[in-house]
């Protein structure tokens, strides 16, 4: 059985008599972290989320889509002052019960999960918008428009041999380039924040650091780099967006 | 009072006007005015000030929330400072993605925002079929548009109450857990929820009292105040939710004077406040005017 009780968000902190509680039982209360994460591993929720921007993020059904994946037997556990919640993976804050332990073992793993709807955002619907949007607005609008002309640029440069100068023209001869390349990190970097109320922080650092790289003053050469290999190390990160986006995006998927 | 909609969007110049022009309603009691003002809320404060006779509005603002304009709550926030005690008659709702009523399209046929920029006009419900047209613009030389749609809108939007209990009721929540009650400490409990200073306005506006020293609460927090909810259920004829609803106040208030709900034991009282409020929620989510 666990002996780690993961807290989610990781600057919840939580009452002296919980956590006299867990200690008392054997448990050890640490803040979330997917690093140490295991199959098994106890993961106590207080949602929804608030975020900086001042949303409440309900993100409950994505914790289980990911969790049914990689560790289908870890226990997720709802917590807050709901009276009438007939849940068995519902933990009431008032008071701890007398038998944690018990509560613990007799809780739902994640694969066969009932949470309670708690009224936030659901965050399934915010990838949907970020990833969609309205009238061609969506991320992948602004990503494909974007990843298209570069790749355009470093075949002119690779492929017609055009001078760097002359790309460097095409590249700025359309607005909507570099718009594509700022709404695509704008749209990134508010709809982050949310699925951040999410479990796989790993994957969001390593598209966020793309999407930065992305957005480096992009049409810029610097001296001891060449366009050529500007433009290639920006295909690369195209890649790992791309990818990285395909492995997320089933989590966020309605059942 | 008059109604104004101010809807700040990525409007087509022909639509919103060089210089801002409204469109109006054969009542002329409602005004609708488009702007496209990217990430200047200042800017949009102004442009309300300089309505003539604004102050006779009550007026509802829609920031769009997606690129380019990216408004955020915040934002709002820094409108209704900008709009001083005035703000008592103003309310702003972030939308955008094309989610919500405030659209025209298949799931909602009584909106007011179109595609591409313009004002509600067809759509197609399938590739196969005709477009459907709004009767929305009724007359775009003279700039006359539907009541039916603007007051779909508005009622829509302009009371939001189980958004704000349901806001408020997660801000204490989040605030008050971490406080372990013990006997007297009714100071100390109230001062650890005063650390979060947008809660402490939302949570006497609520109760309909100043805060210490007799200061009027943050503009952010004026829509926290019940009166307009309970003469909305009043008028509609729900007597059950009005009374609900000065229940809750009257416990807000006792709060915030005696550190108890209703005078229960202290342990209880983040539980009790808590579960008041979202049972209220649910009622007012649950409500159905037409069933009386």
């Amino acid at each position: 059985m666990a002996n780690s009780i993961l807290v989610f968000p990781g600057n919840e902190v939580l009452r002296q008599d919980w956590l006299s509680c867990f200690a008392n039982a054997g448990f050890r209360v640490q803040p979330y972290d997917e690093a140490i994460l295991k199959d098994g591993a106890v993961v106590l929720m207080f949602t929804p989320v608030l975020t900086v921007d001042e949303e409440w993020i309900s993100p409950e059904p994505v914790w289980k889509n990911f969790l049914k994946d990689v560790s289908p037997s870890a226990k997720l556990v709802q917590i807050g002052y709901r009276i009438g919640v007939n849940l068995p993976n519902y933990l009431h804050l008032e008071k701890p019960p007398e038998n944690i332990a018990g509560f613990i073992n007799n809780a739902e793993a994640a694969v066969e999960w009932h949470f309670r709807d708690t009224c936030g955002l659901d965050l399934r619907d915010l990838w949907s918008k970020f990833r969609d949007g309205h009238n061609k607005g969506g991320f992948m609008d602004w990503f494909i428009v974007a990843k298209r002309r570069a790749k355009i640029a470093l075949d002119k440069l690779t492929d017609e041999h055009l001078p760097a100068v002359k790309v460097l023209e095409y590249l700025n001869s359309d607005p909507d380039t570099a718009a594509a390349f700022e709404n695509m990190s704008a749209r990134w970097t508010r709809y982050v924040i949310y699925f951040n109320t999410g479990p796989f922080h790993q994957q969001l650092k390593i598209i966020s650091d793309a999407v930065n790289r992305l957005n480096d003053p992009w049409l810029i050469t610097y001296s001891d780099i060449s366009l050529q290999t500007r433009l290639e190390n920006m295909m690369k990160d195209f890649r790992t967006i791309d990818e990285v986006l395909k492995i997320i995006e089933p989590w966020f998927k309605y059942e | 009072m008059k109604k104004l909609i101010l809807i700040v969007w990525g409007w087509d110049e022909s639509v919103s006007g060089k210089e801002l022009k409204p469109w109006l309603t054969n009542e002329t009691a409602s005004a609708l005015w488009l702007a496209n003002i990217k990430d200047d809320i200042k800017k949009i404060a102004s442009i309300i000030t300089s309505i003539k006779s604004w102050h006779e509005y009550q007026i509802l603002i829609f920031l769009h929330e997606t690129e380019p304009h990216s408004y955020r709550r915040h934002d709002q926030e820094k409108l209704y400072q900008s709009l001083g005690s005035a703000a008592v008659n103003v309310r702003s709702r972030l939308f955008g993605a094309g989610k919500g009523s405030v659209y025209f399209g298949k799931n909602c046929r009584n909106g007011i925002i179109g595609m591409n920029g313009r004002l509600a006009e067809t759509y197609q419900e399938d590739p196969l079929s005709d477009d459907v047209r709004a009767e929305f613009i009724l007359d775009e030389d003279r700039r006359i548009i539907s009541q039916k749609h603007f007051d779909y809108v508005w009622n829509a939007y302009w009371h939001q109450p189980s958004e704000v209990i349901f806001r408020m009721a997660e801000r204490f929540n989040r605030q008050a857990r971490g406080f372990q009650r013990k006997e007297n400490d009714t100071e100390h409990f109230l001062g650890h929820l005063a650390q979060d200073t947008t809660l402490w306005h939302q949570l006497h506006s609520f109760a309909g009292i100043s805060l210490d020293g007799g200061s009027p609460v943050d503009t952010a927090a004026l829509e926290y105040n019940l009166d307009a909810y309970i003469a909305q259920f009043s008028e509609s004829g729900s007597a059950e939710l009005v009374d609900e609803l000065e229940n809750a106040r009257s416990g807000i208030k006792n709060l915030l004077q005696t550190g108890t709900f209703e005078g229960e034991d202290q342990t209880k009282t983040v539980s009790t406040v808590y579960n008041k409020l979202f049972g209220l929620h649910d009622n007012i989510v649950g409500y159905d005017p037409t069933k009386k």
